[in-house]
């Protein structure tokens, strides 16, 4: 869910869309930067590097290949912070795995953490629910919506570089449904788990297995 | 008590959690030299066929993908697709630097040149004159030579390959020197953290 380095620097307009982005990226960082607090720092840490790693795991998909994002998640729990975050991860990837780039890592960032931080508000409030039905579809929407408003994103920042790009941007995302399905499973089964043994991590209540009570010993 | 005694379903469910976890390391690990989006491209000639495979990282064949050939000007001076096996061929038409490009249709793709030295001197030049600094007799020479030349050649060619695989490959240190930076990286948002908070309680 990246825009390919090099592929935008080539045109006048692609230039002008990399630097918004950049600069949008910037302002979100430092907004998420500015809301970060000791009990985020750590978590944010640990789901950077998860976004870092979970890059490496493809799920190949037709001529290309993708990896889970995990985008709705990092959103759910970190808010604004995914920002950093995500710019750190990506920051890593670049250098250390060649993906994407260092002239793309603006508007990559904005790309991924938006979607993240639309999803924690859209779902942060419903994933507190107590019924782990509910939970579990809360969480699978918010890794979908997440993928799929990335890869609008990405289409959307490709059509405005230029009409060249249009057709390209209309391929990644038509890749990113069966993807979004994929990462709303993940994400859905994530958010159960964590309201079970990690609920803090989501400012929710612990959620009791379904029919059972907690006993404390 | 009994409850003591029992494991509570917290408990069941942090052990759930853990198997998950190496379940999902134990995933990692295998799947590390993984494949990517990251295209690669890598081709030689012999004779006038220009021989060729593009995989993305990990040496994962890149299916049915068109290729093309450009010459210095940037025309379009040949066309084909990659097999099965990622692999492709074409048939050099004149004796100039061919840029090969692979693109997979999502923006990803990537370029290979072969130079117009690798192309025999039968074929007819086409763009800048072309300059050989690596085989100036080469149509002059003994047969004999010319045969170990290819040989040579073909060696070298499945060197560079080595090499470039090698160069791809993703270690696990770049993994745990990648998340070791996150972990430095948190440890000197701490420091701010707590320069925020002493300046506060100072202004308070």
């Amino acid at each position: 869910m990246h825009i390919y380095e090099g592929i935008l620097a080539g045109t006048a307009h692609g230039r002008e869309v990399l630097l918004a982005g950049a600069a949008i990226g910037a302002a979100g960082t430092a907004l998420g930067l500015f809301k970060l607090d000791y009990e985020r720092v750590p978590r944010a840490a640990v789901l950077s590097s998860a976004f870092f790693v979970a890059s490496l795991i493809h799920v190949p998909l037709g001529p290309t290949s993708e990896h889970l994002v995990l985008c709705g998640l990092m959103g759910l729990i970190l808010g604004w912070a995914a920002f950093p975050a995500i710019l750190v991860a990506l920051l890593l990837q670049a250098v250390f795995f060649s993906f994407g780039g260092l002239t793309t890592l603006g508007l990559n960032t904005l790309i991924m953490a938006l979607p993240a931080v639309a999803c924690y508000y859209l779902f942060g409030r419903a994933v507190r629910s107590g019924n782990e039905a509910t939970v579990f579809a809360v969480g699978f929407a918010a890794g979908a919506t997440a993928v799929l408003l990335g890869a609008a994103l990405n289409a959307g920042s490709l059509t405005l570089a230029g009409k060249q790009f249009r057709e390209i941007g209309m391929v990644v995302a038509a890749l990113h449904v069966p993807l979004a399905g994929i990462e709303g499973l993940v994400t859905g089964s994530v958010v159960v788990l964590l309201r079970k043994v990690r609920p803090e991590l989501l400012d929710a209540p612990l959620l009791a297995s379904s029919g059972q009570e907690i006993r404390h010993g | 008590m009994v409850e003591d005694l029992l494991p509570s379903h917290r408990g069941i469910a942090v052990g759930l959690a853990r198997r998950w976890l190496l379940a999902l390391c134990g995933a990692m690990l295998l799947a590390t030299p993984a494949l990517a989006h990251q295209l690669y491209v890598f081709a030689h000639a012999r004779g006038s066929m220009i021989q060729g495979e593009a995989y993305f990282r990990g040496k994962i064949p890149a299916r049915n993908l068109e290729v093309k050939a450009i010459d210095p000007d940037g025309r379009t001076i040949g066309q084909t697709s990659t097999d099965e096996q990622g692999k492709f061929r074409l048939e050099a038409k004149y004796r100039c630097e061919h840029r090969l490009i692979v693109a997979t249709g999502d923006g990803h793709g990537a370029e290979f040149t072969v130079t117009a030295a690798q192309l025999p001197h039968s074929l007819p030049t086409r763009g800048p004159a072309t300059h050989d600094h690596l085989s100036p007799n080469e149509g002059r020479r003994p047969p004999g030579e010319n045969q170990q030349l290819e040989v040579i050649r073909a060696e070298v060619a499945a060197l560079r390959d080595e090499l470039q695989q090698y160069e791809q490959r993703t270690r696990i240190r770049d993994v745990l020197g990648g998340i070791g930076y996150i972990v430095g990286l948190s440890g000197i948002s701490f420091y701010f953290l707590g320069v925020r908070r002493k300046r506060s309680n100072r202004s308070a």
